[in-house]
């Protein structure tokens, strides 16, 4: 971090011998010749910090010292001043001004950059302090922000390149029986249409339940894994040639039974849709290290390539395909954060992936 | 109600500067060493301390550069009040890191007005923190409208396309 200081001194011998001390230690430092030059370029430059001397035309340190306390933007800039004055009655009256410092001259270089120092790190701190009391606000408005950029994306992409399509369609069908008079192809038009419809309010249920995965709504209690995973796969619409097994045994933990449930829905989901062979083979496994739950799902099919391992877990990123809505996964990260755990994948184009996930084990037993 | 540490062994001066810093309406706290000093700005968290130098068993440096190392307390202000009043023994107290160096015998002027800068300053940096706060508040609030807003649309646009 870069500290920028401003020196105001009249007597450019010392302005240039402090402005060179203070370069050498790596400050970015300004320079003013008088109390006037000087309270303008701390309003301008918003120094961390302002060395001033006293005894200046065109406005006094004092008087500029005073200047910047009454202003709001300058207040709060710490200043310690520097005069020949050096009598313990003259550093009364400079410290008892609002000063954070008084050194006298001539000066003394391990003086001054020991003062320095402490008032910017004084300044640290307090800017520290600011952070932390503003940082739940911060994460607030970071998250709000993602939501925001989500939902613009979400009317902007890809609910209007769906009415866009519909209304093709339907302009497809209605020149089409003003053409012809007859409505052959207008049937296929019209299924395609409500494909299209359905597939935006799969996409709205999709996006209210991620809204709603907060903090609040996980009630932990005790699972019995793999019965859960067992009816999410009876659950699943899947074609005969896929089968689901669980490799072995799933442990006990506990989580919310219902964004578990999710989670495996969706991943399990996503691993049938995906699958092109002659036989499909999904397998869920769990090991247990000492800190994690380690799950994993993997599938026989299509694969994703590797510069797609990161996107897949954005809102609205699905890798070339007309089968996603590119908000599973965003779901099943979002519940998966929510128990500070991380999901990723691994994969072998045509041939099988992998997602793995962990849940740290907590000896949480409420 | 701003509340102030001093720690100072001799009975006399604490009082005298605890009677002072009362009448000024600010809540004091008196420790008669170093060490009690350290704890009692740990369990109650003052504004700013105002400590002597020499004291058994542990003097003012000793005990600033413990309040200054602990996370804690490393960011309440200090003061030095002190009989060795040279413009030397100054530098070094400044140079630990304190607020101000007053010299004893205390002249009630100049602790008034060191007391009270201090105190200004910290308020100033607890404004800050409230404006800023309130400026977040403000974007979240305001972001909050935008979200809904977006939101409404999705759910009049998708309803548009069901009744198609």
């Amino acid at each position: 971090m870069l500290y920028t200081i401003l020196i105001v001194e009249d007597t450019l011998a010392i302005r240039d011998e402090i402005f060179d001390i203070l370069i050498m230690e790596g400050y970015i430092v300004f320079k003013a010749e008088n109390g006037k030059v000087g309270f303008e370029m701390a309003l301008k430059e918003n120094p961390d910090l302002i060395i001033s001397d006293i005894l200046m035309p065109n406005l006094s340190g004092f008087e500029m010292l005073d200047k910047l306390q009454k202003h709001q933007k300058t207040r709060d800039i710490p200043l310690i001043f520097l005069s020949a004055k050096g009598k313990k009655e003259d550093i009364r009256i400079g410290m008892n001004l609002g000063a954070e410092d008084y050194l006298t001259k001539p000066i003394e270089i391990n003086n001054l950059l020991n003062a320095v120092e402490n008032k910017l790190k004084k300044k640290v701190l307090r800017d520290q302090k600011v952070s932390d009391k503003t940082a739940t606000l911060n994460a607030i408005l970071e998250n709000q922000k993602n939501e925001l950029e989500n939902y613009s994306h979400l009317i902007s992409h890809e609910l209007k390149s769906s009415v866009r399509n519909v209304s093709d369609l339907l302009a497809w069908t209605k020149e089409e029986a003003a053409q012809t008079n007859n409505f052959e192809n207008s049937s296929l038009m019209i299924e395609l249409m409500q494909d299209k419809i359905e597939k935006m309010e799969l996409l709205l249920v999709r996006i209210e339940l991620y809204k709603n995965i907060t903090p609040a709504c996980f009630r932990d209690r005790l699972i019995y894994t793999d019965t859960l995973v067992e009816r999410v796969a009876n659950k699943i619409e899947k074609p005969s040639h896929i089968s689901i097994k669980i490799k072995n045994k799933l442990p006990n933990l506990f989580a919310d039974e219902k964004m578990l449930e999710k989670l495996f829905e969706i991943l399990i989901q996503n691993a049938v849709n995906h699958i092109d062979k002659e036989m499909g083979f999904i397998e869920i496994d769990c090991k247990i290290t000492k800190k994690d739950y380690l799950f994993s799902i993997k599938d026989n099919g299509v694969g994703i390539h590797e510069k797609y391992h990161k996107k897949i877990f954005e809102m609205f990123q699905t890798v070339e395909s007309n089968k996603s809505l590119g908000i599973g996964l965003s779901i099943v990260e979002k519940i998966i954060s929510n128990y500070k755990g991380k999901i990723h994948v691994e994969s072998i184009p045509q041939k099988q992936t992998i997602f793995y996930f962990n849940i740290p084990i907590t000896n949480n037993y409420e | 109600m701003h509340k102030i540490l001093i720690v100072e062994d001799t009975l006399a001066i604490r009082e005298e500067v605890c009677d002072i810093l009362e009448m000024e309406g600010y809540v004091v706290f008196q420790a008669g060493n170093g060490r009690v000093g350290y704890e009692m700005a740990l369990k109650k968290s003052p504004d700013l301390i105002i400590s002597d130098i020499l004291m058994p068993p542990l003097n003012g440096f000793q005990m600033f550069k413990k309040l200054q190392s602990d996370t804690r307390t490393m960011s309440i202000p200090l003061i030095f009040i002190s009989a060795k009043g040279e413009k030397e023994d100054i530098r070094i107290g400044m140079n630990l890191g304190a607020e101000d160096y007053l010299c004893k015998p205390i002249n009630i002027d100049d602790l008034v007005n060191a007391v009270k800068n201090k105190i200004k300053k910290k308020s100033i940096i607890d404004q800050n923190i409230i404006d800023k706060t309130a400026r977040l508040s403000n974007l979240v609030e305001n972001q909050k409208g935008k979200i809904d807003t977006l939101e409404s649309q999705v759910i009049k646009l998708t309803k548009l396309l069901k009744d198609l």
